[in-house]
């Protein structure tokens, strides 16, 4: 877990409040960006592309701050904390494919 | 003077409380949407997923590949979810020093001054009593809240379930004909 000097308002300052938010080391992020190819805003606050749907719309995994950075960034349209349910993969693929499966020639 | 009971007693702890408690509330709210908007961007979002590969062995050796139609499917549908979180733990540390201090000085002075004269004879005393009472206290407070947050599964039936209907005819086997 690391520290994040994020979340400051102005309540906080005058109560002279000191804040602190934690969070998991790294993540799997949903990244819209308002501008195309997005990759130096995503590579600037430490993150790697995972998988790229459009040229505004990807999959990067960032570390806590990374996120909380990218949150800020008017050039960020969206960002949303996911994650992989293998199970429910597992079963889309496994019921797609012997549907799909049954349509192909198969040659041995 | 305030005791020190009478001064933890002031802490408004209910309503520190209570404030907390909104507070959470709120941002319980403001994930729970957060994660909703992502959820609906991934379903929105679809990729093309190729289901099967044919791997064909020709006689002389060559091999060649085709793949089936691509199937557009939604991130959702694949198993990407949004992330959930849930506050599963608030803390509220409330740390008081009170420092009273009580001092009494009392000052007395006293004088006596006597003239004799001619037929004449005056004395007098004086006495100066002074009492001084210092009160002072020093109260420093910290408060400390602390919430914890955790990720939970998502909603059982955020996702459609994909569900196969084969029409096709099944095929006469000698136990079927």
């Amino acid at each position: 877990m690391k520290s994040a000097g994020i979340g400051h308002s102005g309540m906080s300052g005058a109560m002279g409040a000191k804040l602190n938010v934690t969070g998991p080391s790294q993540g799997l992020y949903l990244v819209i960006a308002k501008t195309s190819r997005p990759d130096e805003i995503i590579s600037r606050a430490g993150g790697k592309i995972a998988m790229r749907f459009t040229g505004e719309k990807l999959l990067a995994v960032l570390p806590f701050n990374g996120f909380m950075t990218l949150r800020a960034d008017s050039r960020i349209s969206k960002i949303g904390p996911v994650n992989l349910d293998t199970q429910r993969l597992k079963t889309l693929t496994n019921s797609l494919a012997k549907t799909v499966a049954a349509q192909q020639p198969v040659h041995f | 003077m305030a005791s020190v009971g009478q001064e933890l007693l002031a802490v408004p702890l209910p309503e520190m409380v209570m404030k907390l408690g909104l507070g959470i509330a709120e941002a319980q709210r403001a994930l729970d949407e957060n994660s909703v908007d992502t959820a609906s961007l991934l379903a929105e979002t679809t990729v093309p997923l190729v289901m099967a590969v044919t791997q064909t062995i020709a006689a002389d050796g060559t091999v060649s590949f085709t793949s089936s139609d691509p199937i557009d499917v939604s991130l959702l549908q694949i198993g990407l979810m949004p992330t959930f979180y849930q506050f599963s733990e608030a803390t509220i540390e409330v740390t008081m020093d009170i420092k009273t201090t009580s001092s009494r000085e009392t000052n007395i002075k006293v004088s006596a001054a006597a003239k004799v004269g001619f037929a004449c004879f005056s004395a007098s005393v004086n006495t100066e009593v002074s009492h001084n009472r210092k009160f002072g206290k020093e109260v420093h407070g910290t408060s400390r809240l602390m919430t914890k947050m955790v990720p939970v599964p998502p909603p059982p039936r955020i996702a459609p379930e994909l569900t196969v209907v084969d029409n096709r005819p099944a095929k006469e086997t000698p136990d079927n004909t």
